[in-house]
């Protein structure tokens, strides 16, 4: 296929590129309204808005059972794909992707915390990366379906304890068909290796309340790394940063409403910082009202700064009480 | 007057009006434990292997996008 021309095109006018895309968007509708996935997502939306799998029976089915409907489910997706790219050669499917290198990704429907995605692994690349010397513990429930290919994941447990004992790593064989199911906060499965190419129908699901992304070394369970579960918590984060070095006062009410909803605590630590750092009286009346909550996760710190901070700045007392 | 500009005024306390200082940021602690920002991992030569069930969509397509 000579693209060559097409490109040099394109760089002068994108309206060819557009009338493609906007084929593309069309026929993706159209595969969503197809027998084996409309009611796939259907179920997909309950899912994401919790209810059980097993009461999402479309949904459930590509995970439980014979594999024939996940196979359908996907086939649907490449024939119709390949078809639209066929007409459309220099297109993209407009879905969201993963770009990385040894496993990219697709995922064909997200709702609430829930994802459906489609997974390829890349032997080649695979091989080529040094052993793993962590494993991160996730706040989601994952199952997972390998469609087509073989391969060996290792399946990592962790105790109680955090620190000072290695975490348990079983090496599991991974063949098409199989699923299984993975509960984030205590276990994962990290693909090791892959005979060719391998292809997995992931869904996975945030778990409440369930905290940040924890990376324990191998060796010793040690915590490496911690990161922030969701990408809307960093985002906030991002913008309120940026707000406070603004110094727009004006976003404290809702910087308060951030620092006092069910994001995690590390974004909601950042937004009780920015309100102090932009208005203390607002700021010391919320660090009080987070403190005086037993049941809330940042209750002890802020119990320990606002003492801190009254002490630093006695003019601040019996703010904790201003009417706002 | 702009939003940045009310920052010192004198503001009501319990005990009536007063003038307050703005607190420095920096005087502020972090938490006991640092959190990253999502997707980052301490065993970065391991990225390349990561297969959360999180991706982006390209801003060119945002246009011919829909959540379904």
């Amino acid at each position: 296929m000579e693209l060559r021309g097409a490109l040099v095109g394109l760089r002068q006018n994108d309206i060819e590129w557009e009338r493609g895309q906007r084929a593309l968007a069309r026929a993706l509708a159209a595969w969503r309204a197809e027998p084996v996935v409309g009611p796939v997502l259907r179920a997909m939306q309950r899912f994401g808005d919790g209810a059980p799998l097993d009461r999402c029976a479309a949904l459930a089915q590509l995970f439980d059972g014979p594999a024939a409907r996940g196979h359908a489910f996907a086939d649907s997706l490449v024939a119709a794909g390949i078809a639209a790219l066929d007409g459309h050669p220099l297109g993209q499917l407009p879905l969201l992707h993963g770009s990385r290198d040894a496993a990219p990704m697709l995922v064909l429907a997200q709702s609430g915390g829930a994802t459906l995605a489609l997974a390829g692994y890349d032997g080649t690349v695979l091989a080529a990366l040094p052993r793993p010397l962590t494993a991160r513990f996730r706040p989601v429930e994952t199952w997972k379906r390998v469609l087509a290919g073989t391969g060996q994941a290792d399946h990592v447990l962790r105790g109680d304890r955090q620190g000072g004992v290695p975490l348990e790593v079983r090496r599991a064989t991974l063949v098409a068909g199989e699923v299984f199911h993975c509960f984030g906060p205590r276990e994962t499965r990290e693909v090791r290796q892959v005979d060719g190419a391998m292809v997995v129908l992931s869904l996975e699901r945030e778990l409440d309340g369930a905290g940040p992304v924890r990376e324990l070394a191998r060796e010793d369970g040690a915590l490496v790394h911690q990161a922030s579960a969701r990408p809307q918590d960093s985002r906030d984060e991002l913008a309120m940063a940026l707000l406070g070095r603004m110094k727009r006062i004006d976003a404290v009410p809702q910087m308060a409403r951030l620092a006092l909803g069910g994001g995690g605590d590390a974004m909601r630590w950042q937004a009780l910082r920015e309100v102090i750092a932009l208005d203390v009286l607002a700021g010391v009346e919320l660090l009080a009202q987070i403190a005086a909550d037993p049941e809330d996760s940042l209750a002890a710190q802020a119990a320990a700064l606002l003492p801190a901070l009254l002490r630093s700045r006695p003019e601040l007392r019996g703010a904790a009480t201003w009417p706002g | 007057m702009g939003a940045s500009s009310m920052a010192n005024l004198p503001r009501i306390s319990g005990s009536g009006w007063c003038m307050v200082a703005p607190v420095d940021r920096a005087e502020l602690p972090d938490l006991d434990v640092p959190t990253g920002v999502f997707g980052s991992q301490g065993d970065h030569a391991r990225l390349d292997a990561n297969d959360d069930g999180h991706a982006e969509l390209m801003s060119c397509l945002y246009p011919f996008h829909r959540e379904s």
